[in-house]
């Protein structure tokens, strides 16, 4: 009897959850869809789609993108690496400060980062390479809780130490042993770390507004505050987007990589 | 010089002294096994040898060359660890060919050695497999495969079988021995084991607390410990205390009893002195027997318990001494007491391992 009551209640909540979430998804669907007069049709995906602000900026956020992805790994993989081999120690304090992001407003951080590298000797704000350079260092922090957390997980599926001297004592340099032993192992959690990363920079505002840099999330307000549907189907298509990445986790944490990883 | 040479190697861990002035000499082709407790230090050595660990203090020189400060992608010293520790992303041929990829060697010879090593260890057709797609022992043998494929001037083995169950565990070891006699390499191996240590090892190092308590062959070991740690560690001993009665005759009183032991005793009359006697060196008699000429060297027994482990028979007896265990050889007419018989117990002089109390 008891059983059965409780499943009852998980049912409700769970069906509550869902409406709570799908329900605005599917107005927002819905009135995408609804551009033209009486009719159903793709019109808004359209005119999001051909409108070359958009394609510019979606290019340059893919491209910030990509280099945050790149920069955060070669950064974090061999930094988290060195701390479990090392300075297992300094974990709670790492792990304190890769939280930093969640506690300090972004606008804070932006603020900090113009005042900073504005002036001399960086002078970074002064052309479009120095701010994209500034934008990155930016992303990298955003993303550091995600990339950080998802390296460590990763090392912590795999016997960090024998694998080293294994390594080691077959002649492996230290370069090797990280390219060859450990980034190998840790593709799922690099690319889960990386989706993330992806889906944070892609919809990020603030950094990229206050460095006045044309990047999507800007983009997304500028159109949202001068249209009606075309700001409904961008959020359908980020949704999209965010899911496909999410999708690709799931397929890759499952896949034979996956196994290798779970299972020793 | 011996090929491998470690000279007074100490290890401290703050103020934890993990080894003690650890001296070792390892002739080339040598099979040498560290022997001791949990703790005592086996681990620390091998890993200062392997250059995962830096000495305290001390020297190793190995093949001539001082490898004390060299770090251990530069040392040709082959290891294979109690977790296997192959690299999961990598097939068993993969892994074999690991060491040989960072080498200049050209494809086609990698190609042709890691087929010769898997099929030195038995696993010519599992090249294919991954980690996770092979048992223990056959992770084991790619292991060792792998460390051997770069042909080390050293091996060492720092409990490999421990991870393994009893049968693959021997045939495991076996294995071991069998390849390390084919390529002549010079082998450390470390075990908590003796029974493991006995059958492998060309030369046994029994260590206690950091130190070598003694070092010789499994024979030598087994049947003349040295101090009461080698001998209560190695093989299964009866224990009893007493103290001696006459030294130069190499006699000792072990209460109502007084035994005659093999030879005189470097102890002062009176001395308290612990004996050990290996249960196989123990006989059973019937009471009825002829004990004539045994020096009193006879005890009366009450059979308490018997276990049949296949090629001996153990018996639990009770003397008025102490609780006595006895092996006996198993043969098909051989005609075992029942539990509650009487029995006598004699011990050949030769059987007293006298050692002082520590
Ligand atoms: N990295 C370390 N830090 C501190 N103490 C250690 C470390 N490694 C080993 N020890 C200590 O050194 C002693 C010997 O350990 P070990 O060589 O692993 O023993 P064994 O292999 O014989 O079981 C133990 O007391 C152990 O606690
Ligand atoms: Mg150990």
């Amino acid at each position: 009897m008891k059983t059965r009551r409780t499943s009852w209640w998980s049912w409700l909540w769970a069906i509550l959850g869902a409406l709570y979430f799908f329900v605005p998804m599917y107005g927002t669907l819905d009135f995408s869809l609804k551009m033209e007069r009486d009719k159903i049709g793709l019109l808004a995906y359209e005119t999001v789609l051909s409108d070359p602000a958009f394609v510019s900026s979606f290019a340059f956020s893919l491209q910030m993108a990509v280099i945050t992805i790149l920069v955060s790994v070669a950064l974090f993989v061999p930094t988290v690496y060195w701390i479990h081999l090392r300075l297992p120690k300094l974990r709670p304090v790492v792990e304190l400060i890769t939280l930093l992001p969640f506690i300090i407003p972004t606008i804070v951080l932006v603020f900090g980062l113009i005042r900073t590298f504005s002036r001399r000797p960086f002078l970074l704000t002064l052309t479009p390479l120095g701010t994209d350079v500034l934008l990155i260092a930016g992303y990298v922090i955003l993303s550091m809780p995600y990339m950080y957390r998802a390296v460590d997980v990763g090392l912590r599926a795999i016997d960090v130490h024998t694998l080293t001297e294994a390594a080691l004592s077959l002649g492996a340099s230290w370069p090797d042993v990280i390219l060859r032993v450990i980034v190998p192992n840790l593709r799922v959690a690099i690319l889960s770390g990386a989706l993330i990363t992806f889906a944070t920079v892609i919809g990020e505002l603030i950094l990229a507004d206050f460095l006045v840099r044309p990047a999507l999330g800007p983009y997304m307000v500028v159109i949202g505050e001068a249209r009606a549907y075309e700001p409904a189907a961008l959020g359908i298509l980020s949704f999209g987007l965010t899911w496909a990445a999410m999708g690709l986790i799931q397929y890759f944490a499952r896949g034979d990589a996956g196994r290798q990883l779970t299972v020793r | 010089m011996p090929f491998l040479q470690l000279s007074d190697i100490t290890k401290h861990f703050g103020a934890n002294v993990a080894v003690e002035r650890f001296n070792l000499g390892v002739e080339r082709g040598e099979f040498v096994t560290f022997l001791g407790p949990s703790g005592c230090g086996k681990t620390t050595v091998l890993r200062m040898v392997a250059g995962f660990e830096q000495p305290t203090a001390g020297q190793i020189v190995l093949n001539n060359r001082d490898i004390t400060t060299l770090p251990p992608n530069q040392r040709k010293i082959g290891m294979v660890f109690q977790s296997y520790a192959l690299f999961p992303h990598l097939t068993a041929a993969d892994n074999v060919a690991f060491g040989l990829k960072l080498t200049k060697m050209p494809t086609a010879e990698i190609k042709a050695r890691v087929a010769e090593m898997l099929d030195l260890v038995l696993l010519g057709k599992f090249g294919g497999r991954y980690p996770y797609q092979l048992s223990g022992g056959q992770q084991q043998r790619v292991a060792l495969a792998r460390a051997l494929a770069l042909q080390p001037d050293l091996l060492l083995l720092d409990e490999p079988l421990s991870a393994l169950d009893a049968k693959v565990r021997a045939e495991v070891r076996d294995e071991i021995r069998r390849i390390q006699r084919r390529l002549n390499i010079t082998t450390v191996f470390v075990t908590h084991d003796q029974e493991e240590a006995l059958s492998i090892s060309d030369r046994i190092v029994v260590m206690n607390q950091g130190a070598v308590e003694q070092e010789g062959p499994p024979f030598e070991i087994y049947n003349y410990p040295r101090t009461a740690f080698v001998a209560a560690f190695v093989g299964t001993l009866n224990r009893l205390a007493g103290h001696v009665v006459d030294a130069t005759q190499g006699r000792v009183r072990l209460g109502d009893v007084t035994l005659q032991t093999e030879a005189p005793l470097p102890h002062s009359d009176g001395a308290k002195v612990t004996v050990m006697m290996r249960p196989e060196e123990l006989r059973l008699i019937t009471v009825d027997a002829d004990v004539s000429g045994l020096n009193g060297n006879v005890l009366d027994a009450t059979v308490e318990a018997i276990s049949f482990l296949g090629a001996v028979v153990r018996l639990q007896v009770r003397t008025s001494l102490a609780p006595l265990t006895i092996d006996v050889f198993n043969e098909r007419q051989l005609q075992l007491p029942a539990v509650g018989d009487q029995r006598r117990i004699t011990v050949p002089p030769e059987a007293c391992l006298v050692m002082t109390d520590a």
